[in-house]
């Protein structure tokens, strides 16, 4: 293991998880996942994730439901939300209420998610 | 008094005259007795006179003596009753004079010898005053401590005297009871106007409630009026607030169904953009035209899918920071595939940010809403000019158009919800109404310039996030 953020990406669309983790590889530590129930397991399993990002819209549990769960049982990751849709009220009150600390929306901006996660380490 | 001799007779003729003289001056009544009174006193030359007038239930009043009665002498003591003025009933009821040459040797009645013996009567003539077959009163002549003869031609003359003198009662009579008809008439007429000023009065009243009844119904009518006028804003809202919240679950969709795929494309973008520049390609220069072209294509599509999303918002906060260039050009985006290579897009905006405080996606609507207008109202070729400034606290937006402009008798209606020009299906009519409520929801005003075929102006004034002191 290197000295890289260790940053879980969840999307039910396989590319995106294909793309994400190419590409932010040469940055992170990437590990993705399919889904939220995927996702738990993998934080269960992998304890050195600093960061998780997750898309909002996916079969079984959404984004936020995941991240909440997730929050609970491990409260000191960084959780983050990368969606198709704009920014709902919903989402809006979790970034008040310091569930998520950003929100980010498709397509991607590289730079944006890159220098945030850099920021917030 | 000596008939036929002619001192004597013109004598006679003067006080005759002087009678018909005194009676013509006066009409009333009690005088032209009087008059008759003095005057047969005068022309017989003898020094008591009375007339009696006969009343209903056979009453005698004495209506005039010579010498005169005390005016004050009281009604009641005037009064006498037929039956007991025995001499004064033949007269009256014989229709003829009667005649007592001696009271001291005639039989009298009590109350005939009262007088008799009150002013020393001796002789004694009674005329009836004769009308119309009827008899009206009596004139008794009476000398006074001494008899008198009096002849037949004397008597004659005196009751051919009496006979005329009675048609002059008469006359006086028909004129007091024309006067009393005419007092009557007039005392009618006041009574009659004093109840029609009443009913005048009454019906006034009535009026004026009628009136205020009125105003109560014409009020009735002006709140029905609001509230049918509130009614239909309402449902239009409602119409709009429905088509909005589809059209946002729309466009979320849409645009969620959009991103993902252009999240490939960026990714993609990305992973080859790294892999070329980590190689050494000779034609790198034919590549970045490549990779730029994906790269602003994403930027495009995500540019419009962004705009379509301000339709969504699910926020009603009217407090945000909403900058009015940002607006009014994402508006121009969603809107670009309407605007046709006859359209020219004009923009004058302030140099200076400006910073509205409302809502954003109401906001969109506005301008989304006249902006839609404007390029309807344009048929051939034409202009949209688009200027911003702020001046004080406001910040104005015009959009000003070359297109067909709106009649003069329809300006004031064009904000009503459901007005139209357009076709069935091809407006709601909807637009301006929901607009304008939406301008004042920012507190804002909602102005109209129009001139017909030259164009229209929609001039809309929103408040400045931050006031300018
Ligand atoms: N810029 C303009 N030039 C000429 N006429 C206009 C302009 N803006 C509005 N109007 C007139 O005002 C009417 C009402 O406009 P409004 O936007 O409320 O409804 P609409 O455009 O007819 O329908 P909708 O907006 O629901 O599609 C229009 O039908 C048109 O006659
Ligand atoms: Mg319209």
């Amino acid at each position: 293991m290197n000295n890289k953020i260790n940053v879980l990406y969840i999307d039910d669309e396989p590319t995106n998880t294909e793309l994400f983790e190419i590409i932010f590889s040469s940055f992170f530590n990437v590990v993705t996942g399919m889904d939220g129930f995927n996702g738990l397991e993998i934080l269960e399993k992998n304890p050195e994730i600093n960061v998780v990002i997750s898309d909002m819209r996916m079969p079984g549990m959404n984004g936020l439901e995941f991240i909440k769960r997730a929050k609970n049982k491990y409260p000191d990751k960084r959780y983050y939300i990368l969606s198709g849709f704009i920014i709902t009220e919903e989402i809006r009150k979790s970034i008040e209420e310091k569930i998520i600390l950003k929100y980010f929306m498709k397509p991607f901006d590289i730079t944006e998610i890159k220098e945030t996660i850099f920021e917030n380490a | 008094m000596k008939l036929n001799a002619n001192p004597q007779g013109i004598r006679e003729l003067n006080i005759l005259i002087k009678i018909s003289q005194n009676i013509i001056s006066t009409l009333q009544y009690e005088k032209v007795l009087q008059i008759i009174s003095d005057g047969m006193a005068e022309l017989f030359e003898i020094e008591s006179a009375a007339i009696y007038t006969l009343e209903e239930n056979n009453e005698l009043i004495l209506s005039a003596t010579t010498p005169p009665l005390d005016p004050n002498m009281p009604e009641s003591l005037r009064r006498a009753l037929l039956e007991n003025h025995p001499h004064v009933r033949n007269a009256i009821e014989s229709k003829k004079p009667q005649h007592i040459p001696d009271t001291g040797k005639e039989k009298l009645s009590p109350s005939e010898q009262n007088i008799v013996d009150l002013r020393h009567l001796q002789s004694l003539l009674y005329f009836p005053f004769i009308q119309e077959e009827k008899s009206i009163g009596v004139l008794i002549l009476g000398t006074c401590n001494k008899t008198r003869n009096f002849n037949k031609e004397e008597i004659s003359f005196g009751q051919t005297i009496a006979n005329q003198l009675s048609v002059a009662i008469q006359n006086t009579l028909l004129h007091a009871d024309l006067k009393r008809h005419k007092e009557n008439l007039e005392k009618l007429v006041h009574e009659k106007t004093l109840e029609l000023d009443k009913t005048i009065d009454e019906l006034k009243k009535t009026n004026k409630e009628l009136i205020s009844k009125n105003d109560i119904i014409f009020n009735q009518n002006a709140e029905l009026k609001t509230a049918l006028i509130n009614l239909r804003n309402t449902q239009a809202q409602l119409f709009q607030a429905e088509k909005m919240a589809s059209l946002g679950t729309l466009t979320a969709g849409v645009a969620h169904e959009i991103n993902n795929p252009l999240n490939f494309i960026a990714g993609a973008y990305e992973g080859l953009n790294n892999y070329l520049n980590s190689k050494c390609i000779d034609d790198k220069n034919e590549f970045s035209v490549f990779l730029g072209s994906i790269e602003k294509g994403i930027k495009r599509i995500s540019n419009t899918v962004m705009g379509l999303n301000y339709f969504s918002s699910e926020n009603n906060s009217m407090d945000e920071k909403c900058q009015i260039h940002f607006v009014i050009e994402n508006c121009l985006a969603i809107i670009n595939s309407k605007i046709n290579e006859k359209i020219e897009i004009l923009k004058e905006f302030s140099p200076d940010e400006l910073i509205v405080k409302g809502n954003i996606s109401k906001l969109h609507q506005i301008f989304l809403n006249l902006l839609g207008n404007a390029i309807e109202a344009i048929t051939e070729k034409g202009k949209i000019k688009i200027t911003t400034e702020r001046k004080n606290n406001w910040i104005i937006t015009e959009i000003i158009d070359t297109g067909k402009g709106i009649p003069k008798n329809i300006i004031g209606n064009i904000t009503d919800p459901f007005f139209t020009t357009k076709e069935a299906g091809q407006g709601t009519g909807l637009g301006l109404s929901i607009t304008y409520n939406l301008v004042l929801e920012h507190n804002g005003k909602l102005e109209f310039e129009s001139e017909i075929t030259k164009g229209t102006t929609a001039r809309v004034l929103l408040p400045t996030f931050e006031k300018h002191e």
